[in-house]
């Protein structure tokens, strides 16, 4: 080819590549400042596309020349999603071979290549990795990106004729710096430090947040939201913070195992030295409190997620030794059966019957008056029930684990609130 | 479509981005480094983490580094009066004695308090240490104001009686999560332990730094003042970092002193979401970022004197805040700025960038007006390659 062809194919291909950066933004406008601060750099040694580590984007001026803009767009935003999911220190933490790094790209195409195509992102000619070409891997789309990668290293060492090279989306994935790569301070285009990285993640997860605020969550891909609700407003497990609470209401009802000065020490008279005396606290350690858990069975919530519910205490109670173990209360409007929990294995045949209306009010008068007194109660509700003003006498706390997010406004402030979010 | 889980697709993200998650060596030495900072800007900090995960000889480390007298208690298996002091009876006066750290402290300059396993001690002790790490006082007792407080702690889930932090404990210390990477273990046991330090800052340097900070952070809170205070909703948020103006304070100063530091900003993003949590970090960083960015109306008034930033995030920024400055108030003349500007990230490599805003600079046009030849002749390749125009 002759250098004038050349010149033109290169400005054409430059050209084209700017255009899908442009689709692309058009697409995603929330990854604008991630697809700008992706360098464009031509190489005749990449096939199709490729990042490195510092964000620079190699390109195939051939393989561009024969995509659409649209078809090519989607391919900057397949590099870009690389990005955003941090493949590359991912693949550096597992600490594998650098050779395995083909494997390692093949996991995070199929994930990103899905969200594409649930985008109905056009492809053009090009055929995408997707988990149809890895199902001899016995890959499941539901894997985390390294269970896949394991799940591929596991087949290849089983039958290692069978490997071939796949794609290669550069060192953005992993792996050492590829022949091609431009050095990291290359003055027209400068490699991205991992620190400005994380600042620009950072940004685009608030604009991902802010584009979802203003346009509405169902006009983006689920994934992109998940990850920027896991990035600036990771939300706490409902177990972990059940768990959490459970342990602070042992703790500070009556003071379990616990320093008291209202009692003298047994080492009080060995105290004295001439004129001065020293006051020691003694231990205390009352019997474990009783436990009353308080269920709506007004309708409204699956017999599934009272059983995951139950178990969850059970497990809690179980851990931090509560020998009384626990009594249940169904609730409706009415106070149903009430039952005492003996073992795990008991919570599958407890008869929880209702259906009327909803009063937790009654439940937890019910409970007060149960013998021995609990000192902690447990309410499970959707919260659209009315509350007492305060807990009967005795009770020193309650845990209110509501399933529905606006009733953390209505449940009362001295109670502490969890919301028990449905993994989906 | 079948119904796969969304989030999985992305794999373990969850744990990945909790920005103070550490993954790499790399995050390692970022939040090593926030550790040093706030030990030697004095403000206290908080290491959440696994028992097991070479805390106490990292800090041992640096304030062998420091030169620092250290003190180091296990919380979990003291009684509050080694804490709150030892309660005498003499003469018919009741005073509390110190324990000898505390009498050591006191006595030498500069010393370091570093409280292990602070969330299993019984709540007595927990209420007694409150005193300690928040007033630097124990029984009778002062440690000075040049103290620093350093507090260890093990998640509730992965402590069998540990429990969440008291609200306003919690929002006194500067939190890192502290698990080590496999890397480091690696080089570790091979004989290598890493290690950081950092160079003590110029005095006059800091002062500016801090000032400017302060300033900084003072617009960012007017334009959002709803940041000031976020209370989060639930127990175990509430034992972590969250937004107050004291843990804002905290921010102004860790991050003046990493300005003056000359650290790099993976330790600045670290230090600020360990103060007031992830979202409101992102947002102020974001906001320090571009506060350096020549003002939309400067720009619009003079066109010609405007240089372009040399980062294309930047320029998108320049361009995006023009555009929503002439959706403000549109006027020929204004108009014909953003031209301008267009026409120089156009032709100064980037038409990308121009054709991004001039699709909807050309469609939102005032009556009348029409852009430059030479503009259009600049974007016209591009607009014709997306199929645009």
């Amino acid at each position: 080819m002759s250098t004038a062809t050349a010149v033109a194919i290169s400005e054409d291909a430059r050209l084209r590549v700017m255009a899908a950066r442009i689709v692309a933004q058009s697409r995603w406008p929330y990854l604008s400042t991630l697809l700008f601060n992706l360098k464009i750099v031509e190489s005749q040694q990449v096939g199709t596309l490729a990042v490195d580590e510092g964000w620079r984007m190699y390109y195939s001026p051939e393989f561009v020349m024969e995509q659409t803009p649209e078809a090519l767009a989607t391919m900057v935003l397949h590099e870009a999603l690389h990005c955003v999911n941090q493949h590359g220190p991912r693949f550096r933490a597992l600490a594998q071979p650098a050779e395995l790094h083909v494997a390692w790209n093949s996991a995070g195409d199929v994930g990103i290549n899905r969200v594409l195509d649930d985008a109905h992102m056009p492809w053009g000619g090009f055929e995408p990795l997707r988990f149809k070409n890895l199902s001899k891997f016995q890959v499941q789309a539901e894997m985390s990106t390294e269970k896949i990668y394991f799940t591929i290293v596991e087949y290849i060492n089983q039958h290692p004729e069978e490997f071939k090279s796949q794609s290669d989306c550069g060192s953005i994935v992993g792996g050492k710096a590829r022949g091609y790569e431009i050095a990291r301070n290359n003055s027209d285009n400068p490699a991205i430090k991992s620190d400005q990285q994380d600042v620009i993640r950072d940004q685009v997860a608030q604009d991902i947040l802010n584009f979802a605020r203003v346009k509405g969550i169902g006009t983006m891909p689920g994934s992109l939201l998940r990850w920027a609700q896991d990035l600036l407003e990771p939300k706490v497990d409902w177990r972990k913070a059940l768990a959490g609470a459970f342990r602070s209401s042992l703790a500070t009802v009556l003071g379990r195992r616990d320093y008291v000065y209202t009692r003298p020490s047994r080492r009080q008279s060995a105290m004295k030295m001439g004129s001065h005396e020293f006051i020691l606290p003694s231990m205390r350690k009352p019997a474990p409190p009783a436990i009353a858990i308080i269920i709506d069975t007004s309708g409204s919530i699956s017999p599934d997620e009272i059983t995951v519910f139950l178990s969850e205490v059970d497990g809690i109670v179980k851990a931090n030794g509560i020998s009384q173990g626990v009594t249940v209360i169904p609730c409706d409007a009415a106070v149903g059966e009430i039952q005492k929990l003996r073992s795990r294995g008991a919570i599958t045949s407890l008869r929880l019957q209702g259906g009327g209306g909803t009063d937790m009010g009654v439940g937890i008068t019910a409970a007060g008056k149960l013998r021995p007194t609990p000192k902690i109660i447990v309410v499970l509700t959707d919260g659209y029930t009315p509350w007492p003003d305060t807990l009967p006498k005795g009770v020193e706390s309650m845990i209110v684990c509501l399933t529905v997010n606006d009733s953390l406004e209505t449940a009362p402030s001295w109670a502490k609130k969890i919301l028990i979010e449905e993994e989906q | 479509m079948e119904s796969v889980p969304q989030e999985r697709l992305f794999g373990n993200n969850a744990a990945w981005n909790q920005g103070g998650v550490m993954g790499t060596i790399d995050d390692y030495a970022a939040n090593y480094k926030v550790l040093i900072t706030c030990i030697a800007a004095r403000i206290p900090v908080i290491l959440w983490g696994p028992p097991g995960q070479g805390k106490t000889s990292v800090i041992k480390q640096i304030a062998a580094d420091q030169k620092r007298h250290l003190e180091v208690i296990l919380a979990s298996i003291r009684e509050p009066q080694d804490f709150a002091g030892l309660p005498m009876l003499s003469n018919g006066v009741a005073s509390l004695m110190p324990p000898d750290w505390a009498k050591r402290l006191a006595e030498v300059d500069n010393g370091i308090l570093f409280t292990d396993e602070v969330n299993t001690a019984p709540p007595s002790v927990q209420a007694a240490l409150l005193r300690v790490c928040l007033d630097k006082v124990a029984g009778d007792c002062h440690l000075g104001d040049d103290t620093s407080v350093i507090a260890a702690a093990n998640p509730p889930e992965q402590a069998a009686d540990g429990w969440d932090l008291a609200p306003p404990l919690a929002n006194r210390f500067c939190h890192l999560n502290w698990d080590l990477p496999a890397e480091v273990v690696r080089d570790g046991l091979a004989g290598n332990w890493v290690s950081y330090s950092i160079q003590a800052p110029d005095p006059e340097q800091l002062i500016n730094a801090l000032n400017a900070e302060r300033a900084a952070l003072s617009g960012f809170l007017a334009s959002r003042p709803d940041l000031t205070t976020v209370i989060p909703k639930s127990a175990t948020e509430q034992g972590r970092a969250f937004p107050t103006p004291r843990s804002w304070e905290m921010v102004a100063i860790l991050s003046g002193w990493i300005t003056a530091c000359n650290l790099d900003s993976s330790v600045r993003r670290i230090a600020v979401l360990g103060c007031v949590g992830p979202g409101p970090a992102a947002e102020y960083i974001t906001y320090r970022e571009n506060i350096d960015l020549p003002n939309p109306e400067e720009i619009l008034a003079n066109p010609k004197d405007f240089v372009l930033p040399n980062r294309m995030d930047k320029i998108y920024v320049v361009g995006a805040s023009l555009m929503a400055a002439i959706r403000y108030k549109m006027t020929l003349e204004r108009w014909n700025a953003v031209g301008i500007v267009l026409e120089r990230m156009a032709t100064s490599g980037h038409p990308d960038l121009a054709v991004t805003f001039a699709r909807d600079w050309l469609r939102e046009r005032p009556k009348g007006a029409m852009p430059e030849k030479s503009l259009l002749r600049s974007l016209i390749p591009l607009l014709t390659e997306a199929k645009m125009i």
